[in-house]
């Protein structure tokens, strides 16, 4: 918010200002001496005491600022500020040199009053701005120095009114000066600076592209944005729109800048999530991120089926994405939309209707067996016992859905415990939802040779040994180990580009375990994937600071490929979990 | 289109972000490299949790004003935002990423590139162009903007932060700019020449000590402006007074808190002549100041520990040829008489005013952040530290006609020996040296130059800045760094590696709801945290000793008898220390990065390797992990096994013998933010049965009292109904009622009570509610529905194990039927951590239990941290949703 401007010059007549100005406006210091004076002030009184507006109370002394407003030459030409009496003063001195003034230079400034504590950034150039206009218009004929008009009238006061109005209530202004000046400032924010994209981000848009893209856009992002599905990676983004990559990068930087995606991971079963500290203050406590989480990933709610007027569906060429991609609109709408819509819109019956049903029992499962196996499943055997309708997975059921999530366990592991609650819910959309509320992170896998050979037996056998004196619940899980976890990647993350025979060999490499040597296998498979990686250039990657995601991806192999390449590397290989 | 556009349709993602972008920032880090300390072997580990420095400083200025005007007296660095100082200032931090990001953008890099190399492309389309434009403009006109405007530093933000105006009208001719003054190294390097040259036609005049117009000494200048600018900048007018003094100058942000001398011509108000009382005024300084020589209150002055600072050591390291400062001290030597004889009109002259400026380069988003860190935390204290001398000894005067005269002196000098006909390259190579000669010999001379200097290089490193101004008179200054979050930076936030991850804060009273210190001062420890030292507790105590001070023998002590498996209650009761000591002795530890407070380590507990660990540093930190643990697993390895499924640390620990050691690991990895303890939080789930039957039972309350009242008014019921019902639902908190209703509960008959209910209105508008779960949030603050929850939840749980349900695999430690009374018994004490921020973990330290017996009662609540076994629950007692996190 501008509280005032003022145009301020120096002035070399002594005694007076100009032809035109009446005496009465300023205090006599100001009249009888050369220096600093300021012509036009808006508000009125603002910065120098004014006859026409008595009552209005000074912001600051400018006596006190006026070297800085008007300074000395060498600091003209730059962007100055001071603070005073709580506000800030943003100023861009302009010095002109020429014959045709009174001692060959006329300064001015045009300063911008702020609050101290508020935002300055984008009044920066604004004033830039306004020096630059000024000095060319100047130039062009004199517009300053020739202005007469007495203070509080003329054009240039009438452009610090129009300026400080305009801005303050529209914070753009379109301001014609003469038949070929306009003055066109607009008041952006400032965002910081977006990460560098990699090659595994997966973004997804906040907002429906379609709503504002049109012909004129940059043709990478036009080619791009159909392919950005909360699914696909950067990488096959850029292959599936047929793009340079680094091109494409640019493009998703951009629309990041502004806010118009996320950031996220490449899903796959194999993958681990967990809840973050955000988790007690976002969907744990807060009941409308519970409803717009049911809606999110029920798939009831599912995209091709109608799910409201508000989130009419886009268009979305499915890439290749399955039966849960191409879901952007509906993320949109439910992320974007206050839950509250919901029960405004439609009936509580609708809103009940909202919970993902809990899956039909297995046949052997009666209710009481089912609540002994799954202890958290206990609730939701509760939410309505038999004979009061469907049952459902409620606010606290997500909850517990979430909570159950953690370290060194997959999300398919996860999903066999769960599979129940889980029956009507879409597993990625449950936790894109909770990735992109903040209250999940995940859990990335990381490689580091070690330089040590192999060990005989697997990686993890310190762990083992070690864990004989651990508690003896773990006996059952058997899946805590790095490597057990990471092995049972399903999903290939750059499946659409990996070639079929590739993907077939996924459960070849899964169920066989090789010896740690080079060559040697009988299999013709591992040879043609030993010559696409070598160790050397796998090696590059096994230094901690390289996770799963971005090998699979620069090497185009899938999580399964890899962990079973690691294992016949040559030396030992550590798996880390971050 | 212009591409801004699309921020207008944008709804903001409902994700926190504001407090994810709230709480970061502050940050100048848990630097643990602390200033002076001698290198000892973990030294290694502790560079891996230094993190960049940025305070952004880029230059110190003093100027003082006597009758004869301001005077520019002398600056730190010598030539700020030059690229020696990028050399000398950075040990491969961010700025000199920065400095690359920078070139990069210029080179048209492929994911770290910029927009500008989007226009720049070979594309010719103009529409493409024109939205660049609007964005950044880097194509119509704006070389200049690049140059004089984006700040190169800045640039890493790919001129985004310059978004202010943008679409300039086509008639509108970029003026030329004179030189300009930025930040921006590059620019600051083209423009030098030109805004020095500038300079030159008045400039030199006016510099009082100015002899000889032609040659001024290259010293003379900052910035690319002549000394006389800054002299009229930076010497205010009084209203600025013991005020925040700000100006900027395009990208520079100049902060000072200038002095004025009083009317009296004194620098103090003249109160009782104690000579003690000034101190307390200095606020904040209480931690860092050391007064140790005159000072007689012991308990009240805390020496630092780093106050072994020899500041010989300092101006070792300053000067790199070691004959240069033989002779500039002898040199100086000669120049101290020369004062004196020197008839000067300053000597009788007097100083009016003196202002220490900080220069910054802030970038734009953390402008008034960072801004007011340095101000607070380092420029004031500085000021006040002078202004304290000024008015005891007339130190900062005194020093600064010192400063001059060697200054003169050198200029002499060097128009001496610089002929005019010399060669460019010639002059430059001599200026420089000249330069470096004449603050090598400042620094030595003057302690007031050397104390410029130790601020500007510590608080530039983010270290400690340990100051003296006089044998009497020392203060340590630092920007608090921050130590740790709980915030996970995603993929798109500003993420500091190695932060230390946790939600365990010692400071904010939720971390203590038990006790009534929860008002206390920010900076007392929760006495059940421990202490965790971040560098070897020999090479802490050495520095403590050598600081001499009132509190190192009692620091001493404490740190020997201190462990991180400790509370603080803990080791007080062992050690005899008083607890209210022992939290003043932590926190001093911990404010001068020596330490930090942890919640003790414990092997039931379990640790993670944080999602926050810096791996980059992962080969470094190996290395040193190697020296300390000789013949344990490797750091990876110790990592790998950390990253299954979380389990308590105890299971890795091989045998009893190896715990201390394995404790000591823990506590290097905790250090070195590698890894983080998994807290777990958890809440009360209320179920619809639950809910069901305390409706019921309120029901049938009110019916009662209805028939107890009569019959007499029975036509206003129905309205009143509603009312009396949520009267009595607020007004019943108390578990009275809660028995009968209890008696109630058992098993199926109850459907029919509620087939009844249903039919009721009330009830079917409240219907949806009830037929769902939901969490209490706050038990401690429960509404009096939720304590009529609770109160029908224990009423539930069942006093013997429910039929059919075998207790198989209960720890044999404690018999099923005493866990059952256990139960009930800790209820009321657990209630209280059930919120969803208590960490459970607390509850055995806080209320002094034993571990084993609360997860056992835990367990029984549902909260499950592994696999059963073949252990059967209790549906009834299954009320807690627990999730772990750090």
């Amino acid at each position: 918010m501008i509280k005032a401007i003022f145009y301020s010059k120096f002035d070399t007549q002594e005694g007076k200002l100009g032809p035109s100005s009446s005496p009465d406006m300023w205090e006599v210091s100001q009249e009888t001496s050369a220096g600093p004076k300021v012509v036009h002030q808006v508000p009125d009184g603002a910065i120098v005491p004014s006859a026409t507006a008595p009552g209005q109370p000074l912001f600051l002394t400018f006596a006190d600022v006026s070297f800085f407003v008007i300074p000395r030459q060498e600091l003209c030409g730059n962007l100055l500020q001071v603070c005073t009496n709580g506000y800030r003063i943003l100023g861009y001195p302009i010095c002109m040199k020429s014959a045709r003034y009174d001692r060959n230079e006329f300064i001015f400034n045009f300063c911008l009053v702020l609050a101290e504590e508020d935002d300055f950034s984008t009044y920066r150039s604004v004033v830039q701005k306004i020096a630059d206009l000024m000095h060319a218009l100047e130039e062009q004929n004199g517009f300053l120095s020739r202005d007469f008009s007495k203070s509080g009238e003329g054009k240039v006061h009438s452009l610090c009114e129009m300026l400080m109005e305009d801005l303050n209530n529209y914070c753009e202004c379109m301001i014609p000066i003469d038949e070929l000046n306009t003055l066109n400032i607009k008041l952006f924010p400032i965002y910081p600076s977006p990460p560098a994209v990699k090659s595994w981000h997966v973004p997804l848009f906040t907002v429906r592209y379609q709503a504002f893209m049109d012909e004129n856009w940059d043709l990478t992002l036009q080619r791009i944005v159909p392919h950005i599905n909360g699914v696909n990676s950067v990488r096959i983004i850029s292959v599936l729109a047929d793009t340079d990559f680094s091109l494409t990068c640019r493009a998703i930087r951009h629309l990041l800048y502004y806010g118009c995606l996320f950031i996220l991971d490449i899903f796959s079963f194999g993958a681990i999530y967990a809840p973050t500290a955000q988790f007690s203050t976002t969907i744990s406590s807060d009941e409308a991120m519970q409803l717009e989480c049911a809606r999110y990933v029920n798939t009831r709610f599912a995209p091709h089926s109608p799910i409201g007027p508000n989130t009419p569906l886009p268009a979305v060429p499915a890439a290749g994405s399955g039966g849960s991609g191409g879901g952007v609109g509906v993320l949109a709408g439910s992320l974007t939309e206050p839950p509250a819509s919901l029960s405004r819109d439609e009936s509580r019956f609708d809103a009940e209707e909202i919970w993902p049903l809990l899956g039909e029992p297995d046949d052997s499962d009666s209710d009481d067996a089912a609540k002994a196996v799954h202890s958290s499943t206990s609730a939701d055997a509760h939410v309505s016992p038999p004979g009061q309708g469907p049952r459902v997975v409620d606010g606290v059921g997500i909850v517990e859905l979430y909570a159950s999530l953690k370290q060194g366990q997959s999300v398919k592991q996860w999903y066999s415990t769960h599979y129940r609650e889980l029956a009507n819910i879409d597993i990625r959309r449950f936790i894109t939802f909770g990735v992109i509320k903040g209250f999940l992170y995940r859990v990335h896998k990381y490689a580091c040779a070690t330089g040590q050979p192999a060990p005989p037996a697997r990686s993890s056998s310190m762990l083992q040994i070690h864990s004989g004196t651990g508690p003896s619940s773990r006996a059952t899980t058997g899946n805590n180990t790095p490597y057990s976890a990471s092995s049972v990647a399903e999903d290939a993350p750059i499946s659409t580009r990996g070639d079929a025979s590739r993907e077939r060999s996924g459960s070849f490499h899964g169920g066989s375990r090789n010896g740690f040597g080079n060559g040697g296998t009988s299999s013709g498979l591992f040879e043609y994937e030993e010559d696409e990686i070598d160790d050397r250039k796998l090696s590059k990657y096994l230094d901690g600071t390289h996770c799963f995601d971005q090998i699979c991806t620069e090497l185009e192999i899938s999580e399964r490929e890899l962990t079973a390449r690691l294992k016949r590397y040559p030396g030992e290989v550590l798996i880390l979990h971050r | 289109m212009d591409a801004s556009q699309p921020c207008n349709p944008l709804i903001g993602p409902s994700r926190p972000c504001g407090e994810l972008q709230a709480a970061p920032p502050k940050v100048t880090v848990a630097n643990c490299n602390i200033s002076n300390s001698p290198p000892s072997p973990s030294n290694n580990a502790m560079s891996s949790i230094a993190r960049p420095p940025d305070p952004c400083l880029v230059a110190v200025i003093l100027i003082v004003r006597s009758r004869t005007g301001p005077r520019l007296v002398f600056h730190y660095p010598p030539n700020p935002l030059s690229e020696n100082r990028l050399k000398t200032t950075t040990k491969g931090g961010r700025r000199i990423s920065r400095t690359r990001s920078r070139q990069g953008t210029r080179n048209t890099d492929s994911s770290s590139s910029s927009e500008s190399g989007l226009s720049s492309d070979e594309d010719d389309d103009d529409r493409e162009r024109e939205r660049d434009s609007q964005n950044q403009n880097p194509v119509s006109g704006s070389s200049h903007l690049g140059s004089s405007l984006v700040p190169g530093r800045r640039a890493s933000n790919f001129g985004l932060d310059e978004h202010g105006v943008i679409s300039a009208s086509p008639s509108a001719i970029e003026p030329q700019r004179p030189g300009s003054l930025g930040s921006g190294r590059g620019s600051t390097r083209k423009q030098k020449g030109s805004t020095l040259s500038d300079g030159e036609d008045d400039g030199t005049s006016d510099q009082p000590d100015g002899s000889g117009a032609s040659s001024r000494a290259p010293w003379e200048s900052l910035l690319g402006l002549p000394g006389s600018v800054w002299e009229k900048l930076l010497s205010p007018s009084r209203s600025w007074h013991k005020r925040r003094y700000e100006v900027g100058i395009n990208d520079l942000a100049l902060i000072g808190w200038p002095v004025f001398v009083r009317e009296d011509g004194t620098w103090r108000k003249q109160r009782r002549k104690k000579k003690k009382k000034p101190r307390a005024e200095w606020e904040g300084g209480e931690l860092g100041h050391n007064e140790n020589a005159e000072d007689g209150q012991p308990e009240d002055v805390v020496v630092s520990p780093d106050m072994g600072t020899s500041i010989a050591s300092i101006a070792d390291s300053l000067v790199s040829p070691t004959d240069t400062t033989k002779r500039a001290s002898t040199v100086s030597a000669k120049i101290g008489k020369s004062v004196d004889d020197n008839d000067d009109p300053e000597d009788k002259d007097h100083m009016t005013m003196f202002n220490v400026v900080f220069v910054m380069d802030p970038p734009l988003l953390e402008y008034s952040m960072r801004v007011k860190e340095i101000y607070e935390n380092i420029i004031k204290k500085f000021a006040k530290a002078l202004k304290w001398e000024q008015a005891r000894t007339g130190y900062v005067w005194k020093e600064s006609q010192h400063i001059l005269q060697v200054r003169r002196k050198a200029r002499e000098s060097s128009e001496f020996d610089s002929p005019s006909d010399s060669q460019s390259d010639n002059t430059n190579y001599r200026a420089e040296t000249s330069v470096h000669n004449l603050y090598s010999e400042l620094i030595n001379q003057s302690s007031l130059a050397r104390a410029i200097y130790t601020v500007y290089t510590s608080i530039s490193a983010s270290k400690i800045a340990s100051v003296s101004l006089s044998a009497d008179v020392s203060i340590s200054l630092q920007i608090p760094p921050l130590t740790s979050t709980p915030y996970l930076a995603g993929p798109t936030d500003k993420a500091y590696p190695g932060l230390w991850l946790t939600t365990a804060d010692s400071a904010t009273p939720i971390d203590d709801p038990g006790t009534d210190e929860n008002n206390a001062p920010h900076h007392v420890l929760a006495k059940h945290f421990a202490l965790l030292l971040l560098d070897s507790e020999a090479s802490i105590i050495k520095d403590v000793e050598a600081s001499g001070g009132t509190l190192a023998p009692a620091l001493a002590h404490y740190i020997r008898c201190s462990k991180p498996t400790k509370s603080f209650a803990q080791i007080s009761a062992v050690s005899g220390i008083p607890l209210h000591t022992i939290q003043m002795l932590a926190s001093h530890l911990v404010y001068w990065r020596r330490a930090r407070a942890i919640p003790p380590i414990h092997q039931r507990d379990t640790y993670i390797v944080s999602p926050n660990c810096d791996l980059s540093k992962l080969e470094v930190a190996t290395i040193a992990y190697q020296t300390a643990f000789p013949t344990l697993p490797s750091l990876p390895k110790m990592l790998s096994a950390l990253s299954g499924t979380p389990r308590p640390y105890g299971s890795f620990i091989p045998s009893k013998d190896h715990k201390e050691t394995y404790f000591a690991i823990l506590a290097w990895l905790l250090r070195g933010g590698w890894v983080t303890q998994l807290r777990t939080f958890a809440r009360i789930r209320v179920t619809p049965e639950i809910k069901m039957a305390v409706e019921f039972a309120l029901r049938k309350e009110e019916v009662d009292r209805y028939l107890a009242k009569g019959n007499s008014n029975s036509n206003d019921k129905e309205e009143d109904d509603s009312d009396e019902d949520d009267e009595a639902a607020s007004s019943s908190s108390s578990s009275l009622q809660s028995d009968g209703s209890g008696d109630e509960t058992p098993m199926p008959g109850r459907n029919d009570p509620q087939a009844q209910l249903r039919t009721s209105h009330k009830l079917l508008d409240r219907s949806t509610a009830l037929r769902y779960s939901s969490l209490i949030l706050s038990p401690h603050r429960a509404s009096p529905l939720e304590s009529r929850w609770l109160d029908e939840i224990v009423s539930r749980f069942p006093d013997k194990p429910g039929p059919g349900q075998e207790i198989v695999g209960m720890s044999p430690d404690i018999a099923p039927k005493d866990l059952q009374t256990l139960l009930k018994n800790y209820w009321p004490v657990f209630l209280k951590y059930f919120n969803g921020y208590d960490a459970l973990e607390k509850i055995p330290v806080r209320e002094n239990l034993k571990r084993k017996l609360v997860w056992q009662v835990l367990t029984r609540l549902g909260f499950v941290t592994g696999p059963l076994g073949s252990v059967e629950l209790d549906a009834r007692e299954q009320v807690l949703v627990g999730v772990r996190h750090w």
